[in-house]
């Protein structure tokens, strides 16, 4: 009799896990779609509606995107780069030091300043966007890259709250050891803290790079439809206007490919440092 | 390598919290302090106080002769281990120890010596490449361990550092902190709830309860002389029996009533003559605690014991060597729960009784502890302070055991009877009109105290080594220090020896306001004393600039700078080849390593992998035999699940045991890289810091003059930072607003107030005590009306009353050898380093 209920219990099991990866397929399906899509268009010819393979494989659209005149891509790209990474590291190096004033330093102000850091991140950034502007032409950066990146990390000590929950976990034993070792906060930070918070610093870069990286609302309004100044994600959304949608498409598949192959390069490389348990055997264990 | 000096120091939460009250200590160089206590007693609290990672409230800690309150952590010169250990877990053992070192900026040869040294002391020597998760409990508290000896460090702290361990552990990882006590010489304190590591360690232990020190001692000596019912209750493993009861005398014997049981226990009153005699009136409810040890239950020597009570036995503990007997001196009790009648015996065995038995237990009434019902302090004092004695008033006279006392003629009582309370420091021995025999001598701490028999009387006094037990003494009594009391009032009365008066803080700028500029002077004075200091150092200064700029321009700098230049060339070049050197081997290093490692990863998961194989080969042909063999059914079921069971388990088994195989191989490949890295690391450090030392020397020979000047110029500009700061100090004078009088306060007073309360000083009141032999008559000061005299024995008296700030009249008492009238008005003055300073509000002692 046990042996009875013992099978069905397993029939039972099976069924849900049947039902459950059904569900999982089916969504991925659809949304994978889209980048199946992208990728095999991006290798089309020639755009062909209803088509959902192309009918014949080339990679031209790469070529063009870096060598047509009229878009130039490979300016946008690099525009691209040189803004995320820049704002990537001093973004991560703002914010976890923010993070670490907030999880270990004591000071008056300390729970009125993380009250009002949530305040103000509840605005959307857009409701700023016009201000923004007439300051930056005060200072003489609205169209530049150089104002954006300001943008983009003026407010870096914002997202502090991952980064505080992280350093909140490691122990503060660790920075009163150092202290008696006879290390100042700045060298804690640097040389403790920081070498055992890998997954964080990972995390905020990836977040920090992606970002900007993807931004079009604030680079286009600073652009102010000056070709040279665009980023990825303006100029390809330009690509689609002016009623060439249709010609163009299959090099704005190419570039959305090309796009996102940079992200990916940057994760795979900091995949690695993606790992937890950094801080084992740090305290008991 | 230093005595620490903790002085009244308290550590409030902004909460309002007190988690440490009015601790005051001394430690000697050397000594092993241990703080013990439940846990939220301010142990903790107060280690880290010392190491500088909490603030202190209020107080004074000093290392040696510094006060460090203000000095941050890593310039205490102290080194601590944690609970946690808190080793840097990116860091391999070896760096976690030269971590410290390295940013004191030590040169690595040094320590790399010490890092050496420490890790062959406590046997770390095989895992200096390892990183702390690659180790065991043990070993990592022997990293943290490592780190703080290397130092050296003038007071190591550790604060529980083995409660993180297994039992076994810790108790081979506490004599090894022994041992390491013994052989670096240092003075250590450690935290710890645990009282057997307390009583092992310790060569003094403090125990705490709530912030307040309750004793410090030897272990012995907790254990023996407890000063209260916490301490008592506290020490020793099972916990002392307490029961309640009354004391009372009569005649010589003592009665001692249990309180909630039948018993009842008689003995002379020389098994209890140190017990506070105000106790032996039956009235008083005390606590009567008793060791296990001190009681048995053994039936041959119940049966030759004077002093017994009965017991109702409950339960029985075996301990292996020895057997605790639980019962209850309440026959309705139950033994088990902790109450204030249950008894615990300890035995060798359980003596054949069974729970239930009602039986004899022996009481060694002489190994007991008293403690007062309600403030729970022990009564029986070590040293008793007082002796009482029945007395009483006759004829100006007190007479006590057949001893006569005459009265000051200031004294007009009727005749009574009463008790005479007699302190040891009213009792001078050597002279006077009095005599006894000393029958015996104790030895309490570094004091002897000696009991000295009067006609029946035994009395109490401190002697020194010259007396011996059966000398005949005289002695005097000084009058003004006894007291005589009839029904509990006092008739005679101990005169305070302090006045207490309230007072404010006042700073400068108010105390020279309203006094018309009256204080000036003072600071200019001040002001000037160190332009002066300063100004004498600045000509040191400038006097050996000139005498060494007058040297080096008779030398011939050509000349040097070439040959310099030479020397520096071909040391770069021996640099740089050595460099190369170290570099190559280490590329090497790493290839072989790398190398390695991929032929033990793969012989690692190929032996896994065959072992397996073989496992699998052997149960598919054991269970292929069965099928052959068997032919019962319910057997056949069995095995086929066991099978079954195989099959499904074998992969996820094999999945585990490889990976454990291959973790296993990276923990050690990277131990491989990390003994390649480090010492090319090192080495490469050590040879360019060199090579940089080596440029500097030259520089500074190449460039003399220009660098005397920079010198010069630096030191001034120390000379002159310190002179601000000392400036500034100059000009904080304080006063003290007494009987609407001001009265400067000295430095030293000045920083404990501010240190210990900062700028609310000035809006708290404090109460001032005056010792009333530091007054004197003067023509300014507080002003007082003299309204009588007293002449106490040797010296006389006057009292006055005194207004202060808030117009309230208070009672002062002067020693003066003049006679004033009385309602004549006097001044009196005193140095404000005699008195006591207590902040009030929240009763913080501050000097």
């Amino acid at each position: 009799m046990a042996k009875e209920r013992m099978r069905s219990k397993k029939g039972v099991e099976f069924t849900s896990k049947l039902l459950i990866y059904i569900i999982l397929v089916i969504m991925s399906i659809i949304w994978l779609i889209p980048f199946v899509y992208l990728l095999s268009q991006s290798f089309a010819s020639q755009y062909v509606s209803g088509n959902f393979f192309p009918e014949e494989w080339t990679f031209q659209n790469y070529i063009n995107l870096f060598t047509d005149t009229i878009y130039p891509f490979g300016r946008w790209y690099l525009n691209t780069l040189a803004i995320a990474i820049i704002t990537a590291i001093l973004q991560t190096v703002i914010q976890l030091m923010t993070a670490y004033s907030f999880s270990r330093l004591r000071f008056k102000t300390r729970k009125a300043y993380m009250k009002l850091i949530l305040i103000l991140g509840m605005f959307p950034s857009f409701l700023g966007m016009i201000v923004t502007y007439f300051i930056l032409d005060m200072i003489g950066l609205e169209s530049s890259i150089f104002g954006l990146i300001l943008i983009y990390i003026a407010g870096s000590g914002m997202g502090y709250y991952v980064a505080k929950g992280f350093f909140d976990t490691i122990p503060r034993s660790l920075d009163e050891a150092a202290m008696i070792d006879g290390a100042n906060k700045n060298t804690i930070f640097w040389k403790v803290i920081l070498p055992l918070s890998k997954p964080i610093v990972v995390y905020t870069v990836l977040m920090s790079f992606t970002a900007p990286w993807g931004d079009y609302m604030m680079a286009s309004y600073l652009a102010q439809g000056k070709q040279e100044l665009f980023n990825v994600a303006v100029g390809l959304q330009q690509m689609m206007t002016k009623g060439n949608d249709v010609r163009y498409f299959p090099q704005f598949c190419a570039g959305g490919v090309v796009v996102s192959v940079g992200i990916m390069a940057l994760f795979f490389w900091l995949q690695k440092y993606y790992v937890e348990g950094v801080t084992g055997g740090a305290v008991k264990g | 390598m230093a005595e620490l000096r903790l002085e009244h120091i308290y550590k409030v939460y902004p909460n309002g919290v007190k988690a440490v009250s009015d601790f005051t200590m001394n430690i000697k160089d050397k000594e092993f302090i241990v703080f013990v206590g439940p846990s939220g007693c301010g142990k903790s609290t107060t280690l880290r106080m010392i190491a500088g990672l909490e603030d202190i409230s209020a107080g004074e800690l000093y290392i040696g002769d510094k006060i460090v309150n203000d000095v941050e952590p890593k310039d205490r010169d102290i080194a601590m281990v944690f609970q946690n250990y808190a080793l840097y877990p990116h860091m391999t053992v070896y760096e976690n120890m030269a971590f410290g070192l390295q940013l004191r900026h030590i040169p690595a040869e040094e320590i790399h010596e010490r890092v050496i040294w420490a890790a062959k002391i406590l046997g770390l020597t095989e895992y200096l490449d390892r990183k702390p998760k690659a180790m065991s409990g043990g070993q990592r508290q022997r990293v943290a361990l490592g780190r703080a000896i290397l130092r050296n460090p003038k007071v190591m702290l550790l604060d529980e550092p083995l409660s993180n361990l297994d039992a076994k552990l810790r108790a081979q990882m506490r004599s090894e902190i022994a041992k390491l006590h013994q052989d670096l010489q240092t003075t250590f304190i450690y935290v710890t709830h645990d009282q057997v590591e307390a009583m092992t360690l310790g060569t003094r232990v403090v125990v705490m309860k709530l912030g307040v020190i309750q004793q410090i001692d030897t272990p012995k000596n907790l254990y023996d002389f407890p000063t209260n019912k916490f301490v008592a209750g506290f020490i020793g493993t099972p916990q002392m029996n307490f029961f309640e009861g009354y004391l009372t005398l009569d005649g010589d014997k003592v009665n001692v009533k249990f309180d909630y049981s039948d018993n009842e226990l008689v003995c002379n009153v020389n098994d209890l003559i140190k017990v506070q005699p105000h106790y032996f009136d039956g009235n008083h409810k005390v606590w009567i605690g008793i060791r296990c040890e001190a009681l048995s239950v053994d039936p041959e020597i119940v049966a030759n014991s004077t002093s017994k009570i009965k017991m109702k036995v409950s339960h029985f503990e075996e301990l292996g060597n020895e057997t605790l007997i639980y019962g209850d001196i309440n026959m309705n009790g139950d033994g088990f729960g902790e109450t204030s009648t249950r008894i615990i015996v300890k035995g060798t065995s359980s003596y054949g009784y069974k729970p239930g038995d009602i039986i004899d237990c022996h009481f060694d009434v002489s190994k007991t502890h008293f403690f007062d019902y309600k403030t729970e302090e022990s009564i029986v004092p070590r040293i008793p302070e007082l002796n009482v004695i029945k007395a009483e008033i006759s004829d100006g006279y007190i007479v006590f055991d057949g001893l006569k006392m005459k009265l000051p003629a200031i004294v007009n009582l009727e005749n009574q009877v009463g008790d005479l309370y007699l302190p040891i420091s009213a009792i001078e021995l050597g002279k006077g009109e009095y005599s006894g025999e000393i029958v015996n001598i104790e030895h309490v701490d570094d004091k002897l105290l000696a009991y000295i028999k009067l006609n029946s009387r035994i009395i109490f006094s401190l002697v020194d080594d010259s007396y011996k037990v059966g000398d005949k003494v005289s002695l005097n009594i000084d009058i003004a220090n006894i007291n005589f009391k009839v029904d509990g009032k006092d008739v005679i009365q101990v005169m305070d020896r302090y006045n207490k008066i309230s007072s404010t803080f006042v700073n400068f700028a108010t105390a020279n306001s309203n006094e018309k500029n009256k204080y000036q002077p003072i600071l200019n004075a001040r002001i000037e004393e160190v332009n002066n200091k300063y100004d004498s150092l600045a000509k040191e200064i400038n006097d050996k600039y000139d005498a060494l700029i007058a040297e080096a321009s008779k030398k011939d700098f050509a000349s040097i700078r070439e040959n310099n230049n030479n020397l520096y060339n071909s040391e770069k070049e021996k640099t740089d080849k050595l460099l190369n050197e170290l570099k190559e081997k280490y590329t090497s290093g790493i290839k072989e390593a790398k190398k390695q490692h991929s032929i033990n990863k793969k012989d690692v998961s190929q032996k896994v992998k065959d072992e397996y194989e073989r496992r699998k080969k052997e149960e598919n042909e054991s269970y292929k035999l069965f099928l052959s063999a068997n032919k019962d059914k319910d057997v056949y079921r069995k095995r086929k699940a066991e099978h079954q069971e195989f099959k499904e388990n074998f992969p996820k088994e094999r999945e585990n045991d490889l990976n454990k195989a291959l973790d296993a191989e990276s923990l050690n490949y990277e131990t491989v890289l990390n003994s390649i890295k480090s010492p090319y690391k090192r080495e490469k450090k050590v040879a360019i810091k060199n090579l940089k030392a080596l440029k500097k020397k030259i520089d500074r020979e190449n460039n003399e003059v220009s660098y005397l000047g920079k010198e010069r110029e630096n030191e001034l500009k120390v000379l002159e930072k310190s002179k601000k700061v000392d400036l500034a100090k100059a000009k904080q004078i304080f006063f003290f607003k007494i009987a609407g009088n001001l009265y400067q306060s000295s430095d030293l007073i000045s920083n404990k107030m501010i240190q210990g309360l900062g700028t609310k000083v000035f809006v708290k009141n404090f109460l001032i005590e005056i010792p009333n032999d530091k007054i004197e008559l003067s023509d300014t000061g507080i002003e007082a009306v003299v309204n009588g005299s007293l002449a106490y024995g040797e010296h006389k008296y006057l009292t006055c009353d005194v207004k202060d700030n808030d117009g309230k009249t208070l009672k002062f008492y002067v020693r003066s050898e003049k006679e004033v009238a009385n309602g004549t008005k006097v001044y009196l003055t005193f140095n404000m380093d005699d008195t006591m300073i207590t902040e009030t509000s929240m009763n913080i002692r501050i000097y």
